[in-house]
């Protein structure tokens, strides 16, 4: 039988509760994804699909709900500890990037293991290895402005598998990228997952990028809907 | 015309209202203020005619508080400097009218018979000439003398006070306007007035009883009034702190009529206290010239002469010509530099917070001067803001500055009867200079960095890519060709000529900056010119490099040279006489020593991670931090140098403070060579009174009289020294025949002298022994002492061809009958010894001076030296022997440790003050380092969002930002003292080469304190910042920054 990685259920993220500019982003959502599985959250602008993601992999505070990961209540995690689980057992990949600008490439990719204590010469060594991976052995010594947006986001999915996560998170990792890119960036996620078996949601407004995904939810105002 | 000004003032007269000329069209003030206003005005047309630019410029000052409030802090710093130096100036200013209105009032000269009263006759012969020449309004008689007063028998005693009497009815209408006197009613018999300060310094009030010591004869007498006093009332002596006014009756008490003359004749000059059309110079000469046609060359006796001293242009440029508002301004210098340097860091960090917005305004067809404009009215605003807000801080500033500066002069000076103490004032014209210079200046320096930000690449800023390298057009081609040229041809015109000045003159205090900034600029140039030719030969990535090399290369060769040229024989006039130039090298040292530094920062970068990157935590937190202080080595050298700068002149300042303090404990042994204190006694039948009251004080453990002569010394080559040329003993070799002499001092030696001294011989006579000099000295007359060889680079000692075993002979005042003497022991000249030199030059016993048949006349001050027993409070005894000896006559009492101890606190107090205005400006630093966080949490929102979701916890986001503040702070620390130091120890060796044994002190506890103290500073500004990124959701990374 297949183990869940995660597994949320009736998840509320409400901003500004109780007064006038009241949001209600997420409505009571259920959600789960299996270990090993490759899972795309769709649905429209503002329909609550990144505020899941963030809720569910801890980098934002959820209203109410219960957020299985690993057999721990992500939820009711100190912040200092959902911190550490995240260095140790979660990668990230976004939209924008969101590489550290002053750092070469494999400065970037070796940070996740600097901040898991892995000595800094076997962090270095990893961080080639993976940059191998992706497609950048090339790359090493360039800063994040001196690369194409394509190889960023490769550097992005490097720093995220490099720790060997048991997920990565992927907010509209293609969506800064042109189509040709965009289906590399979706088939080396793709390797990555079967290859690592590592779990990846992902988020996007895409049918064409879903497809990649072995499993759909949808989402519409704030509610899982398929 | 005329306007009226309000001035405030710290003086009884609190609010002065005065009619001051309006300002003069070409005066610096008028062309500051105009400029303010054409800027002004400028401002507010582009801005009517731009409104969007203008709400666009202004949005980020009301958007973000925090950071606009931290920016004013940072550009009113140098305004507040700026005023509160002005303000001493107008102080001083200020002061000097004070002490003339209240001390002289209407007389400007005076006419002085020394100790000699003027009968009625000479008296009116010599007012009927005077008054003559035409040039005066008025002229009378008062009699003045210095005194000793006593609060009651045994209260608090002040021995420097002029005695005042005269005919008060006519001195009251002395001078044109008689409103200039404080009008006084002559005291009753036995009773008297006193000045103000002066009762307030015995602390005696109307009723008292005050004991008056004229010439050691006391005098008791009720005190009837206590006046503030102006005019003639006001007149004292010169050193002496003010005065006591006494009935004439009680002055001529038992003299005979005939001989009750007056002492001092007053002149006032034509027009009022201070008259429009005043040449004091040529005052002088005239009555000069009339009283010498009555007393050839002023000659009243064999003895005495007659003196006409102008008094009130003297009084005015002495008070006013202290230097001390130029060192402050050139001080201030250092922070206006830091606060520029600050405008230019946060308007390059908002530039680049906001690139990519702007690079969409490009984009769209905001052009680059509407850029520009946008920043100007930002800059502007603060400009205006911080220039209004830092005039009135600075008056603050500038008053807290005069009151701790009026109260160390005054208790320096009190003791030697100088009335020290400076008034605070503020002139509308300093305070609207200092408010234009501000403006100014903060002006120019967001115009010229909106200029520099202006110039961004449209498409690496929309896109947030590496911008390509600016593509400069032909004709900025041709410009930065000719600029390179002409700094090449004016910077070896500059050297040459300088090297002409040089042979003409031996001091051009413009010779210095030719030598300095001629090659500067030439290789200035040849760098420029390097650069331009790599960019054109070398292949584009090794670009960057030949930049790095050719930083390096250069800032090392300016930070060599401008250490050379603190201590370079070449720039030691220029120097000495121009303060400017020490800011101009100071500045190059600071700049260069920064850009060496920070264009190596990696170096210092991996030292750092080295260390830290240890800590297994901390290993990816210094890799991000350093990775963000290293990536901009621009705002880093610009926030390096806010701090170097300040730090740099602090560092000096303490060097100098503690290198003079520790030559002033070092010359508390070596004062008075070994002697503890001496009295000096200018009328010499006293001698026996105050040899017996000494022996009665308590606490004196020794005495020892020694005499001090003049005597002639004879002539030799390459003496470039001061010859004095008052006749005296003379001394010359045995079989020199050289003529002529020159005058020296010799001292005379009782049998307990030896007991007391404490000097090093260079050669003895054979068999001789030190201890026993002194003694054979005073045994054999036929003997003498020579006080140390010459060496060549000193004045003080003159014989460098008599050694142990010559005779020579020396010749008494007025006598053509020459003694032999043989010279038993030359002494080693001690550097230190800058007092009354018991050793200097020559020492003869007392004995030979009787065996001589010689008879001291009364010309000649007697010395009586004297140790204290141990245990004994110098400073206490020395009070103590000072009011005994003051109810017997007029003695001067040193005590070395009790003297140089009032010397050396305000040294230290005066120097710690400065220290402490300059801390002012390291606010700047401290601003500008927390201004950089603030902004820098704004600029990587996204970044520490990411960094959180990744695993940075809190306390790792708050240990990164501290580190980063710590590597700027710490570089910035080092090279403000290290720069300091080095320019410190190398001006005070320069300014002293001819002063030997002087030792340069560092005080490392102070500059450890100093630099922990700034790096606390530094690290409690930096926690806001550190503490606001920490508390950043994760989820931050998902979002668009502000």
């Amino acid at each position: 039988m297949t183990q869940k990685a995660i597994e949320a259920k009736n998840i509320w993220k409400i901003y500004n509760q109780g007064k006038p500019n009241e949001v209600r982003a997420l409505k009571g959502v259920d959600f789960s994804a299996d270990e090993g599985q490759m899972l795309a959250i769709m649905g429209e602008s503002g329909s609550g699909k990144t505020t899941l993601l963030n809720c569910i992999s801890g980098i934002d505070n959820v209203t109410r709900g219960e957020i299985d990961i690993d057999g721990l209540d992500l939820v009711k995690m100190k912040d200092k500890r959902k911190t550490q689980y995240r260095a140790e057992k979660m990668g990230f990949v976004f939209q924008s990037f969101n590489l550290i600008p002053v750092l070469t490439a494999e400065e970037n990719v070796e940070l996740p293991l600097l901040i898991n204590g892995i000595p800094a010469k076997e962090s270095r060594m990893r961080a080639r290895e993976i940059l191998k991976e992706v497609g950048l052995g090339n790359r090493f010594n360039h800063k994040p402005s001196e690369l194409s947006g394509g190889q960023r986001q490769r550097v992005t999915i490097a720093r995220a598998l490099v720790h060997k996560p048991k997920v990565i998170w992927a907010d509209e990792p293609t969506g800064n990228l042109d189509s040709k890119t965009a289906e590399e960036v979706l088939k080396l996620l793709q390797n990555i997952n079967k290859e690592h078996n590592t779990t990846i949601v992902m988020v996007t407004h895409s049918f064409e990028i879903a497809e990649y995904a072995e499993k759909i939810v949808k989402m519409d105002s704030g509610m899982v809907v398929r | 015309m005329q306007c009226i000004a309000v001035s405030y003032a710290t003086t009884q007269r609190s609010f002065m209202l005065e009619f001051v000329p309006v300002m003069d069209i070409n005066s610096f003030t008028t062309k500051s203020i105009l400029a303010v206003i054409i800027i002004a005005v400028s401002i507010a047309i582009s801005a009517l005619r731009h409104k969007m630019l203008f709400k666009i410029g202004l949005r980020n000052s009301y958007r973000r508080k925090g950071t606009t409030i931290l920016i004013l802090l940072g550009t009113l710093v140098g305004t507040v400097l700026i005023t509160s130096s002005q303000l001493i100036g107008d102080s001083y200013d200020h002061t000097a009218e004070i002490t003339v209105r209240d001390t002289l009032g209407e007389i400007d000269l005076i006419v002085d018979p020394g100790p000699v009263n003027l009968n009625k006759n000479t008296l009116s012969v010599l007012r009927q000439q005077i008054a003559d020449t035409g040039e005066t309004d008025s002229i009378d008689y008062i009699n003045s003398y210095s005194v000793a007063i006593q609060k009651g028998d045994n209260g608090k005693l002040l021995n420097s006070v002029t005695l005042l009497s005269g005919d008060w009815k006519s001195l009251n209408k002395f001078g044109s306007d008689s409103s200039a006197n404080l009008q006084i009613d002559e005291p009753k018999e036995g009773s008297l007035i006193i000045h103000q300060n002066v009762a307030k310094s015995v602390g005696v009030s109307e009723g008292d009883t005050l004991t008056v010591y004229l010439s050691g004869i006391p005098k008791k007498y009720i005190i009837e009034k206590i006046i503030q006093p102006k005019g003639v009332s006001g007149f004292r002596k010169e050193g002496t702190l003010g005065s006591v006014i006494i009935n004439r009756k009680d002055f001529f008490q038992g003299v005979p009529a005939e001989r009750q003359g007056f002492n001092t004749i007053l002149v006032s000059a034509k027009g009022g206290v201070f008259p429009d059309s005043y040449d004091s110079g040529s005052f002088e000469t005239k009555i000069q010239d009339v009283v010498y046609e009555i007393f050839p060359e002023g000659k009243l006796s064999e003895t005495n002469f007659i003196a006409v001293t102008e008094l009130k242009s003297s009084l005015k440029k002495q008070i006013k010509e202290n230097g001390l508002d130029i060192m402050f301004t050139v001080l201030s210098g250092f922070g206006i530099i830091a606060g520029s340097l600050l405008i230019v860091n946060i308007f390059t960090m908002i530039a680049e917070e906001r690139e990519s917005e702007l690079g969409i305004m490009r984009a769209v067809g905001i052009q680059r001067s509407d850029l520009v404009r946008a920043f100007i009215y930002e800059g502007s605003v603060y400009s205006l803001f911080s220039s209004a807000m830092g005039v009135v801080l600075g008056c603050g500033v500038g008053y807290l500055l005069i009151t701790l500066i009026s109260r160390l002069l005054s208790d320096l000076l009190s003791s030697f009867g100088v009335d020290a103490r400076v008034f605070f004032a503020a002139t509308p014209e300093t305070l609207l200079l200092s408010f234009s210079l501000g403006f100014i200046i903060t002006f120019v320096v967001v115009t010229v960095s909106s200029i520099y930000i202006s110039r961004i690449n449209i498409v690496s800023a929309i896109r947030q890519i590496a911008p390509e390298p600016l593509v400069k057009s032909r004709k900025r081609k041709a410009l930065s060709t000719l600029f390179d040229a002409v700094l090449i041809i004016s910077g070896t015109v500059l050297f040459s000529t300088a090297g002409r000045f040089s042979a003409l003159t031996e001091s051009t205090p413009t010779k210095g900056f030719f030598i300095y900034l001629g090659p500067l600029m030439a290789f200035w140039g040849a760098s420029r010119v390097i650069f331009m030719l790599s960019e054109r030969f070398v292949k584009l990535h090794l670009i960057p490099r030949v930049k790095r090399i050719l930083n390096t290369v250069s800032s090392a060769l300016v930070l060599s040279y401008s250490v050379y040229a603190l201590y370079g024989k070449n720039f030691r006039d220029t120097l000495n006489e121009t303060p400017a130039f020490f800011l101009v090298i100071g500045i190059c040292l600071i700049v260069s020593t920064s850009i060496l530094l920070t264009y190596n920062l990696d170096i210092i970068v991996y030292g750092v991670k080295l260390v830290l990157g240890r800590i297994r935590k901390l290993v990816a937190v210094v890799q991000v931090s350093v990775k963000y202080v290293a990536d901009k080595p621009g705002r880093t050298t610009i926030t390096v140098l806010t701090y170097a700068v300040i730090l740099f002149i602090i560092t000096l300042v303490g060097i100098y403070r503690y290198s003079f303090s520790l030559l002033i404990e070092q010359g508390k042994q070596n004062f008075l060579d070994g002697f503890d204190g001496v009295v000096l006694i200018s009328d010499r039948n006293n001698t026996d009174t105050v040899i017996k009251e000494l022996k009665d004080s308590a606490g004196i453990k020794l005495l020892s009289e020694g005499d001090s002569f003049s005597i002639t010394l004879p002539d030799y080559e390459n003496f470039a020294g001061d010859i004095p040329q008052d006749p005296g003993i003379r001394v010359r070799l045995q079989d020199n025949k050289n003529t002529d002499k020159y005058t020296d001092s010799a001292t005379l030696i009782d049998n307990h002298f030896g007991d007391g001294i404490n000097i090093e011989f260079d050669s003895l006579k054979d068999g001789l022994k030190p201890e026993k000099v002194w003694e054979e000295l005073y045994n054999h007359p036929d003997e003498i002492f020579i006080s140390g060889k010459f060496t060549g680079k000193t004045k003080f000692d003159i014989y460098p061809h008599i050694s142990v075993g010559d005779k020579v002979q020396i010749q008494y005042p007025g006598q053509d009958k020459t003694f032999t003497k043989e010279v038993i022991a030359v002494g080693k000249f001690n550097p230190q010894n800058q007092g009354e030199q018991p050793t200097a030059n020559l020492i003869i016993s007392d004995k030979a001076i009787k065996s001589d048949g010689i008879i001291i006349n009364n010309d000649f001050t007697h010395r009586l030296f004297f140790n204290f027993k141990e245990g004994i409070n110098a400073t206490d005894a020395s009070n103590k022997i000072k009011e005994n000896l003051a109810t017997i006559g007029e003695f001067q009492v040193l005590v070395a440790e009790a003297e140089l101890a009032v010397i050396q606190a305000f040294i230290n107090q005066f120097l710690y003050l400065v220290q402490g205005f300059l801390a002012l400006g390291l606010v700047v630093g401290l601003a500008g380092i927390s201004i950089i966080l603030v902004r820098s949490v704004n600029e990587r929102r996204q970044q520490i969002g990411m960094l959180r979701s990744l695993g940075f916890n809190q306390n790792m986001v708050i240990a990164g930002f501290l580190i980063e503040s710590t590597i700027v702070g710490i570089i910035g620390i080092t090279v403000g003292i290290a720069t300091g130091s080095v320019s410190g120890i190398l001006l005070l060796k320069s300014a002293l080469t001819e002063t030997e044994g002087f030792t340069i002190g560092y005080p490392y506890t102070q500059i450890a304190l100093l630099a922990l103290g700034i790096y606390v500073a530094t690290l409690l500004f930096s926690i806001y910042p550190s503490y606001k990124a920490s508390r950043l959701e994760p989820v931050e990374a998902t979002n668009y920054p502000e």
